[in-house]
């Protein structure tokens, strides 16, 4: 087993006997005693005496005891585990094991059968005909895969000794140029300006069919837990990425799996294809900042210091995290350090844009104050950054900042950092106005419904030039978002066992909707609550409740009240109250319904008329 | 369905609201599933619904009227679950008092209103200017860049798509109108068809925009989605984006026709407007209004002619 599966290796506690029997060393021990006492036996079989049968019985037991534990490790790692280990290619222990189980039913059988075999012939062949019995499957399953193996290995064996050394400098020279071809289609790329305009997959994990049009500002998809907007998101920028190790676990396997990207590369129209096997089609690695939901700083450590990964360089792996779902605490801290670096070298002072701008973007986005106020050299290499926000007149380490305004920071910090290192410009006011494609996973996490509302719009004013791909939970983030921005996951109604998911693009503006409008167009959410639907309920069923109410009362004037009855009649008047309330709400949907059967009956009356007119006027003129 | 819905729907049949709540069988069913969150769920719908129903039905003058506010009901922007149950609750109760006529007439129309699109807009994206921005577009860009200034198109949408299309679909959904716009005609054409098909028989009108371009080449997709409704008793709208010229049907003889019947004089014109003047802003103004005053009210006729029709 290797340490990739002993580290996802699902830990189960096993008996202690069981556990103790676990040891390869202790069974093959057992085992081998077991062995040797059963041949013996099968040997001797006709002379032995009782005591002999017993010995039989008990390693007959001791074996399948081992063999139980075998089967319960091997059950107890049957996701994780190689299990040609124990199938394929069975350990000593199973060879062991089978042969003493075998070994023990024929001696079981032979001492039954005593009567019958009378002699040594007939014994003989009937063991023999038992042992080749039993040893069939096992032995056939055996053959099967050491035959394979062995073709296999003589196939392979044949293709590369038939290569010569020319094949293979021309090996070398296909994976040079294909590593070069890789560096210049990036280098053209990143200097290109890329707009995405569809995203069409098929046959993938999650999705039998569906299509993303996109548009070039901000895209919203929204959708409920486990509908796959982050496997979607994932299989769009491992496109974008030309990543086949991603991609190539996201394809079924059934071979008409398709990831099909439209887009523009300087005004020009091109595609991105990847079946199930390979790209088909491709322009490279397209430079893209893939933001994970896990925005999180280390808040335990105050001091900020250089993050050697050479992951955390944006440009080349501004997807990378997100990919391959990694950690993203070092990308933020790298970006933290990126401040107080700017801060140092250029003489301590926070009157640069990068501040500026930040400070804004807060400001902008929670409508508090919000400042840099300090930035001390902590050590060789770290630093301290202080903050001040609403609330708090002492200056804070930027870590204490809360969770909001912290992935505020390092997203807009990121996006900004991320269009400067793109832009050639070096112009510091110019940053924010350079193309970029950007990808935020879950970028409603931890915003306030105030803040979820402004969020998109911030985007496109600070970041007008960048084709923004967001997703998130809350349908408020659609609010002031334009026809074909925003793309809803649906379940596939299908009677097919295989189900999915599908993308679907309302096609309405949303701009002015209100909250209780945006949830019930995007997720169909009603907003009945369980509470009110059970005491709505309650409100339709007879009962004796007020006329007990009244009993009870009249007993409380009386000052004849039991502790019990004073108890019940709190717990009535408890419920009567919320079933009032219930019956009141439900009151209050039924009056809002009912304008729409009102404007019907009004436009009922104006067509009656109108078609009164036109019949009076047609008589007029005839 | 579910079993609790079918038992809900059966009991809410019986009568309004609160005689449903008075009855024997309610109040059996009811407190035999006290404390089960579905059923709750489920009669908070049903008991919501019946109202809905009673609210649109009850003091109607006649019968005719009834029908009439019945079919404008199923006519509302509800979700499929709804319409059903209203109109399961409609013929389990009210429809019972309908003629035979009547009740027929309400159930062939109901089933339109269940799943109906307001109308079809038909239009090519063919352009005889490759790689360069469609003429059309250009000959209506001020009237595009005007309606849909929140959101300006990109060069390369000039190039591909038909824009004048897109802006009277936006123009129309804003005066809460359905309707099947779909500017992407690619992929496995049988499955085109199929879907072109099925939502034209789902609208109530067909909207097609005429230019020179739709009648050069056959076949085409126009044509096809034209010869849909040419025989069938659906309202067709033409509206005349560019003047095709007279001797334009030359490449199927059977455009002659086509061609005839979009130049009769019932025809929306929208003019031209390539680009900004004070003359081109009362163009566009004018455009709009032949828009969301003129195809939307022959829409709308085209609905109120099903209420108009319901038998005495």
């Amino acid at each position: 087993m290797n340490s990739k599966s002993q580290d996802l290796k699902r830990p189960r506690s096993l008996p202690s006997v069981v556990a103790w029997l676990n040891r390869p060393a202790a069974q093959r021990v057992v085992l081998a005693l077991c062995f040797g006492v059963n041949a013996l036996l099968f040997i001797f079989n006709g002379a032995r005496p009782n005591y002999l049968a017993i010995l039989a019985a008990v390693t007959g037991l001791i074996s399948s005891l081992v063999l139980v534990t075998l089967l319960a490790r091997w059950y107890s790692h049957t996701d994780y585990l190689d299990i040609r280990q124990y199938t394929g290619v069975p350990t000593p222990e199973f060879w062991t094991t089978y042969v003493v189980a075998i070994l023990t039913v024929v001696n079981t059988l032979l001492s039954f059968f005593k009567e019958q075999l009378h002699t040594t012939s007939s014994k003989v062949l009937f063991s023999t005909s038992l042992i080749v019995l039993l040893m069939a499957p096992m032995t056939v399953r055996y053959l099967y895969d050491a035959v394979r193996e062995r073709l296999l290995e003589k196939a392979r064996a044949d293709v590369i000794s038939s290569l010569d050394q020319r094949d293979l400098e021309d090996l070398d020279v296909r994976i040079e140029l294909k590593e070069e071809k890789a560096k210049i289609n990036f280098a053209q790329n990143l200097k290109s300006k890329i707009v995405l305009e569809s995203f069409h997959v098929r046959d993938t994990v999650l999705f039998p069919e569906t299509e993303w049009k996109l548009q070039p500002g901000v895209n919203v998809l929204l959708g409920r837990n486990g509908y796959g907007k982050s496997l979607i998101l994932r299989m769009l920028a491992g496109t974008l990425q030309n990543d086949d190790e991603v991609l190539k676990t996201l394809l079924q396997k059934s071979g008409t799996g398709l990831m099909e990207l439209h887009l523009t590369r300087d005004e020009n129209g091109a595609v991105v294809r990847r079946n199930a096997r390979r790209f088909v089609d491709s322009i490279g690695k397209v430079p893209l900042l893939a933001i994970p939901d896990s925005r999180f700083v280390d808040r335990s450590q105050d001091v900020i210091g250089p993050e050697d990964n050479e992951t955390t360089d944006l440009i080349v792996n501004g997807a990378y995290h997100f990919l391959y779902q990694k950690q993203y605490g070092s990308v933020v801290r790298g970006l933290m350090y990126e401040l107080g670096l700017d801060y140092w070298e250029h003489g301590k002072t926070f009157d640069l844009p990068v501040f500026d701008f930040l400070e804004e973007c807060v400001r902008r986005m929670t409508d508090y104050d919000f400042e840099f106020k300090e930035i001390t050299r902590k050590g060789r290499t770290g630093f301290e950054i202080k903050v001040r926000t609403e609330g708090n007149p002492e200056a804070l380490p930027i870590q204490y900042a809360s969770q909001g305004t912290l992935s505020v920071l390092a997203m807009f910090g990121l996006i900004r950092s991320y269009v400067r290192g793109l832009s050639a410009r070096v112009d510091n006011e110019l940053v924010e106005k350079g193309s970029a494609i950007v990808l935020i996973d879950e970028a409603d996490a931890h915003l306030h419904p105030a803040w979820q509302q402004k969020f998109p719009t911030l985007l496109r004013d600070l970041f007008p030039n960048v084709q923004f791909i967001l997703s998130a939970h809350s349908p408020l983030f659609v609010a002031g978002c334009w026809r074909g921005e925003v793309a809803v996951l649906r379940r596939v109604q299908t009677n097919t066992a295989l189900g999915g998911f599908r993308l679907e693009q309302p096609d309405e503006d949303f701009v002015g909707a209100t909250p209780a409008d945006l949830y019930q167009k995007i997720f169909d959410i009603e907003e009945l609550d369980a509470t009110y639907l059970e005491y709505a309920t309650k409100a339709t069923i007879q009962s004796n409740r007020d006329e007990r109410i009244e009993e009870l009362i009249k007993l409380k004037r009386k000052d004849q009240l039991s502790a019990k009855q004073k108890e019940e009649l709190d717990a009535l008047e408890l419920e009567s109250s919320r079933i009032n309330l219930a019956a009141n709400v439900q009151q209050q949907r039924l009056e809002e319904s009912n304008k729409d059967a009102q404007i019907e009956k009004l436009e009922a009356k104006i067509l009656k008329l109108e078609t009164k007119i036109e019949e009076q006027n047609k008589n007029t003129v005839s | 369905m579910s079993d609790f819905r079918q038992r809900l729907l059966e009991l809410y049949s019986r009568g309004p609201v609160e005689e449903v709540h008075a009855l024997n069988d309610y109040q059996t069913f009811i407190k035999g599933f006290e404390g089960n969150r579905t059923l709750d769920a489920e009669r908070s719908k049903m008991q919501e619904r019946r109202s809905m129903v009673d609210q649109a039905l009850s003091g109607c003058e006649s019968i005719k009227d009834q029908i009439e506010a019945a079919l404008r009901l199923l006519y509302r922007r509800l979700s499929a679950d709804e319409k059903e149950d209203c109109l399961q609750l409609i013929k389990r109760s009210y429809a019972k008092q309908w003629s035979a006529a009547q009740q027929s007439y309400f159930e062939s129309n109901a089933k339109r209103f269940l799943d109906y699109l307001d109308y079809f807009l038909s239009f090519t994206n063919r352009s005889p200017a490759q790689d360069k921005p469609n003429p059309i577009n250009e000959s209506h860009d001020y009237f595009l860049r005007k309606v849909m200034k929140h959101k300006p198109y990109k060069n390369s949408d000039y190039i591909k798509q038909n824009l004048v299309a897109d802006t009277i679909h936006y123009l129309l959904s804003g005066q809460h109108l359905q309707g099947f716009h779909h500017p992407d005609h690619e992929g496995d054409n049988q499955k085109v068809e199929a879907k072109l098909r099925e939502n034209c028989n789902k609208a109530f009108a067909f909207v097609q925009l005429v230019q020179a371009e739709i009648f050069h080449d056959a076949p085409n997709w126009c044509f096809f989605e034209y010869q849909l409704v040419e025989n069938e008793d659906k309202k067709i709208i033409f509206i005349e984006i560019e003047r095709p010229e007279e001797d334009a049907p030359k490449a199927h003889p059977n455009f002659k026709s086509w061609y005839q019947a979009s130049q009769l004089k019932d025809s929306v014109k929208l003019l031209p407007t390539p680009d900004y003047s004070a003359a081109a802003l009362a163009i566009v103004g004018q455009n709009r209004l032949e828009i969301i005053q003129n195809v939307k009210s022959q829409i709308r006729r085209t609905i109120n002619q099903i209420y108009i029709q319901i038998p005495n």
